[in-house]
């Protein structure tokens, strides 16, 4: 039982991780439904910003809101110039375009950062607590509130402010939107850097939480943040955040179950099978096929 | 020009230009690129069956050349069978898998097929990095016999590059006729209006599965002879990122294009080579350089280079004004009835 | 061509666009025109990808020895010159390389290479092709010496034996009965956990549990080591990159599995390693296939010319890749090698380097080469001069 219940603690741990950085992932995915292979890459890039503010002795809190808005930034930049000029192209070119945006990035951070993996300071204390007889640890703890403060604000700003529901107009109807007056293309600049701010206040926690920061943790943000938002649902930040917690769970269940060989394998599998018998994922409204 | 490209006679001097390749003794490096780019073609041209023609955007193809390179390999290695029965096992090993894994996905969201797939594609790998007994695990199967059929053997580079030669035309000249008839019609309506497909009752959930077996079924062929080619198959071959490269191939030579699925294969494998140097910092930027390509290849002529359906300018001057707009410096917004033209689905 | 400097842009000459338009034609350029030749070498390494670490260890490595030997009057007045490949450690682009090289086999005297097994298993018949004498470093898995080229020596020690030799320690000096074994599930970490394996069943002591991860994506070991805890394990047997092993090593610590022996090799044995496992690494044994604190003129003055220069601890890969150069040197000098009897010259030969004392057999194996333990300290690492206690092992020779 002990047992049970310490795996699940290490489940929710990373879940909430992945959470994070779906949510981010999740405001370009559900809005413009454009799988962004740069998301991982801006949140890595973040990240360094982070490590290299570090090193450069600034406050905790200012290290961590600079880097947020590094990759807002960066969020910014990609959509201007990997996005906006195919945005009327068949949806698969934007792909390709953030997929090439995302090598570019990740070759500068080689470049800038090298290729090796480096350990990150650990910005928040560690430890565990006692929690009815089960060793938590702390990170896990603030990584979850940190989680659940950041999606509650996305979901704020998505459906109680002017520019949230502009962008669910845009989300509707791009075309439409923009007859109504909306200013589409600052919307979509401002859904961008949402994603990258958010996307980067989850890749500083995963490189804290693991103590390792490295080049290829993009593209692993990038299709652990996919399958997260699929699993939970497109256009809906609950499910995206629910759908990286279960995810969390599937990848220490099948450590605990399976074996740790077979992690990625066997919680991609789980997802699918979910998908399965629920299309839309686990939380998602029905969406018709947008072309 | 494109229509020289795509033309039967294009196809001819195209063939006939690479038949006289290795005559001109271009060294066996360059061969050497040529011959994978070949197996690449194979592979980007069954990307671009499912891809291009039928519109469902697959992300596995890397296992199905894995699984086609893994089929032949050990159907040699374990009972001795002569080369051109595993090719053929090897392709239709993969055809048959396709097929199946498409069956349960297509009555759903195309990002859900993507998804089924790199996670295809993800458990091949772990089945194949796990199942010692069968696979040898991550040290790999080395040693595999080399390509001999009918009394001949394959040793040098160029011996090679003629085979694969013959391979890739014959495939090339097969797709050619099916996607020049009714099925590559049905595939063709499928990807731009399948409401509209199943209405004229095109029997929309058997073209798809069709779709699948033949891009598979070229992507398991192209397998067989990447591994008696390379002599040695290991999990690490068949990644992910493999997967995102073949489907790089198919969209940047262009969609539902011949020549552009081999222009693609050429440019994924022959540029990162040509860029292959000494010099650290260039060593370090090679992806970022092909990820650069990639964008900027993207924002001038979004259905790939070679694609019909760009309605792209294609003088520099057009160029260039099509990318100020781009950027956003001009802002002329496209009427929709134009986007609808220029879209797939 | 003689300045300390002496790489050169292999394929600078090839644009992208002369590659489209020309592939079949294109011809090399900026031949070589000194008094005397210079000796050539291909490195073939990972530079970019996830081993790109190790590439950069044997570039180090190439660099200090390649300029410390020119400035010395080359060998035999022969200039060295390095060219290096990018095998990104994927034996896909290793065959590329090796086709690169053998295409211009003429010019080279031998290659260096490759890190990874796979790359070297792939690129092995390409360079036997053409009888191009292949110097390998670190590739550890016995596959590659057990297909009997006939033109391959390699410096590390094989994992089959490192396996028996890491197993032994934790069971018989350590006295631990309850292993824990992670792997990092490629070529290297398999091949180990393999040996391992059947080492233990020789043993007294069991594996209670293990725990394979994908190289280069798993950073996450908290639910293996909840396992761990749970199975009761007493010594971690880590067959790990230093990066994984430095991760896991510090997970453990904040996830309270304490009192652990921890035994690797000495892919463990670099200065990240003790960063990423903030502090917890202390006390644990690394194996390693030479002893970078050996009291030896070479050794010291080679560890702490490193030192100096890349602020950091040379790795395996930069001391072999250092004392190739070095043998080389010896081969062609003292033994009047030529390339056709490079690798039979050097099979004969007794070779003192920075590494240690070097010989080999007919396999192209080291041989008589033992293990150094070297413990993690407060600060930093510390040869023991502690030697594996083999009792056991006898059945397996």
């Amino acid at each position: 039982m002990e047992y049970f219940l310490e795996q699940t603690v290490n489940g929710l741990a990373v879940g909430s991780i992945y959470a994070l950085i779906a949510v981010g992932y999740s405001m370009v995915y559900s809005i413009l439904y454009l799988i962004n292979f740069a998301h991982g890459d801006v949140i890595m890039f973040g990240a360094f910003v982070a490590l290299t503010l570090v090193g450069m002795a600034f406050p905790v809190a200012a290290v961590i809101l600079l880097a947020c808005c590094a990759g807002a930034l960066l969020g910014i930049i990609v959509e201007r110039i990997a996005y906006r000029p195919v945005r009327e192209a068949n949806r698969v070119v934007p792909m390709i375009s953030a997929l090439g945006a995302g090598l570019v990035l990740a070759a500068t951070a080689q470049l800038i950062w090298g290729p090796e993996v480096l350990p990150f300071p650990q910005l928040l204390p560690r430890g565990l607590v006692d929690v009815a007889g089960i060793g938590v640890p702390i990170q896990s703890l603030i990584i979850l509130a940190v989680a659940l403060v950041l999606v509650a604000g996305a979901t704020i700003l998505l459906y109680r402010t002017p520019i949230g529901l502009a962008a669910q107009c845009v989300c509707q109807d791009l075309y439409a939107a923009r007859l109504m007056g909306i200013p589409v293309n600052s919307v979509i600049v401002a859904i961008y850097a949402a994603g990258g701010f958010l996307g980067v206040a989850g890749g500083i926690l995963f490189a804290m939480y693991f103590n390792a920061i490295f080049i290829q943790m993009g593209l692993l943000a990038t299709t652990k943040a996919w399958a997260a938002a699929m699993l939970g649902g497109v256009g809906n930040f609950q499910g995206a955040f629910l759908g990286g917690i279960l995810l969390g769970l599937a990848e220490v269940a099948s450590v605990a179950l399976v074996g740790s060989a077979y992690k990625d394998g066997v919680s991609l599998v789980i997802i699918v099978l979910v998908l399965l018998l629920r299309p839309n994922g686990l939380f998602g409204a029905r969406l018709a096929e947008r072309s | 020009m494109l229509d020289f490209l795509h033309s039967r006679r294009g196809a001819a001097v195209f063939l006939v230009i690479l038949a006289v390749i290795p005559l001109l003794d271009p060294g066996r490096y360059w061969l050497h690129v040529i011959n994978v780019t070949m197996i690449y073609a194979l592979v980007s041209l069954g990307q671009n069956i499912i891809t291009g023609w039928c519109g469902m955007l697959t992300l596995g193809q890397a296992a199905f050349f894995g699984l086609g390179a893994y089929t032949s390999a050990l159907l040699s290695l374990t009972f001795g069978l002569p080369f051109i029965v595993c090719f053929f096992a090897a392709g239709i090993m993969a055809s048959i898998v396709g097929a199946l894994l498409s069956l349960p996905c297509l009555r759903v969201r195309t990002d859900f097929l993507s998804l089924i797939t790199i996670a295809f594609n993800q458990l091949f790998f772990v089945v194949a990095n796990n199942w010692m007994s069968l696979t040898r695990g991550p040290m790999g199967l080395p040693q595999v016999p080399r390509i001999e059929f009918f009394g001949f053997a394959a040793w040098s580079a160029t011996d090679h590059y003629y085979v694969f030669l013959v391979i890739v035309a014959l495939a090339y000249f097969a797709v050619s006729r099916i996607t020049g008839g009714a099925t590559g019609r049905a595939w063709e309506m499928i990807r731009d209006d399948e409401v509209a497909a199943r209405a004229v009752g095109v029997d929309v959930v058997r073209y798809k599965v069709l779709a699948f077996a033949v891009g598979c079924f070229l992507a398991g062929c192209a397998g067989s002879l990447f591994a008696h080619y390379l002599r040695l198959v290991s999990p690490d071959m068949f990644l992910l990122e493999e997967s995102l490269i073949a489907m790089q191939m198919a969209i940047l030579g262009g969609l539902a294009s011949l020549p552009g699925a081999a222009l693609g294969a050429f440019l994924m494998i022959a540029i990162p080579e040509a860029l292959r140097s000494s010099e650290p910092w260039l060593i370090t930027l090679r992806p970022g350089i092909g990820g650069a390509l990639l964008v900027i290849l993207m924002i001038w002529r979004p259905h790939g280079l070679l694609s019909r359906r760009n309605t792209a300018p294609q003088s520099l001057r057009a160029l260039s004004a099509w990318l100020r707009r781009g950027i956003g410096l001009d802002r002329a917004p496209r009427s929709p009835a134009e986007r609808d033209r220029d879209n797939l689905r | 061509m003689n300045t300390t400097s002496s790489r050169r842009s292999k394929f600078l000459g090839y644009g992208a666009l002369v590659g489209i338009l020309s592939f079949g034609l294109a011809v090399p350029f900026g031949s070589v025109s000194a008094q005397e030749d210079p000796i050539k070498i291909a490195i073939a390494a990972p530079m970019t990808g996830n081993s790109a670490a190790f590439g950069q260890n044997a570039e180090r490595g190439a660099e200090m020895a390649v300029e410390a030997i020119n400035a010395a009057g080359g060998i035999n007045g022969r200039m060295i010159e390095y060219d290096i490949f990018d095998d990104r450690g994927v034996p896909r682009e290793a065959a590329s390389v090796a086709n690169a090289i053998a295409a211009e086999a003429d010019e080279y005297f031998a290659v260096l290479g490759h890190i990874n097994s796979s790359a070297t298993l792939a690129g092995m018949p390409i360079y036997n092709e053409v009888g191009i004498p292949v110097i390998n470093a670190s590739s550890s898995n016995p596959t590659i010496t057990e297909q009997g080229w006939e033109n391959f020596i390699r410096m590390t020690i094989r994992g089959d034996y490192g396996a028996q030799q890491y197993s032994a320690y934790a069971i018989n000096n350590l006295g631990r009965k309850k292993l824990g074994i992670v792997f990092v599930n490629n070529d290297f970490g398999r091949a180990l956990r393999d040996d391992m394996m059947r080492a233990v069943e020789v043993l007294p002591a069991e594996v209670v549990a293990e725990a394979g991860f994908t190289p280069g994506v798993d950073k996450d070991f908290s639910a293996v080591i909840t396992e761990f805890k749970n199975a009761g394990v007493d010594a971690v047997m880590l067959n790990t990159e230093y990066t994984e092993g430095g991760l896991f090593v510090g997970q453990a610590a904040n996830l309270g599995l304490t009192d652990i022996a921890v035994v690797g090799p000495d892919t463990l044995l670099y200065d990240s390693f003790l960063d990423l496992s903030q502090g917890a690494a202390e006390g644990a044994n690394i194996l390693a296939a030479y002893d970078p604190y050996a009291e030896n003129a070479l050794t010291t003055s080679f560890m702490s010319s490193f030192q100096e220069r890349y602020d950091t601890l040379p790795s395996q890969v930069a001391v072999f890749t250092h004392d190739l150069f070095y043998l080389l040197k010896a081969a062609i000098e003292e033994e009047g090698a030529t390339r056709d009897t490079l690798i039979d010259t050097i099979k004969g030969m007794n070779f003192q380097g920075a590494g240690g004392q070097y010989a080999w057999d007919e396999k192209g194996d080291v041989k008589d080469r033992t293990f150094a333990v070297i413990e993690v300290t407060g600060d930093g690492f510390k040869s023991t001069g502690l030697s594996v206690d083999e009792d056991g092992l006898e059945v397996l020779r």
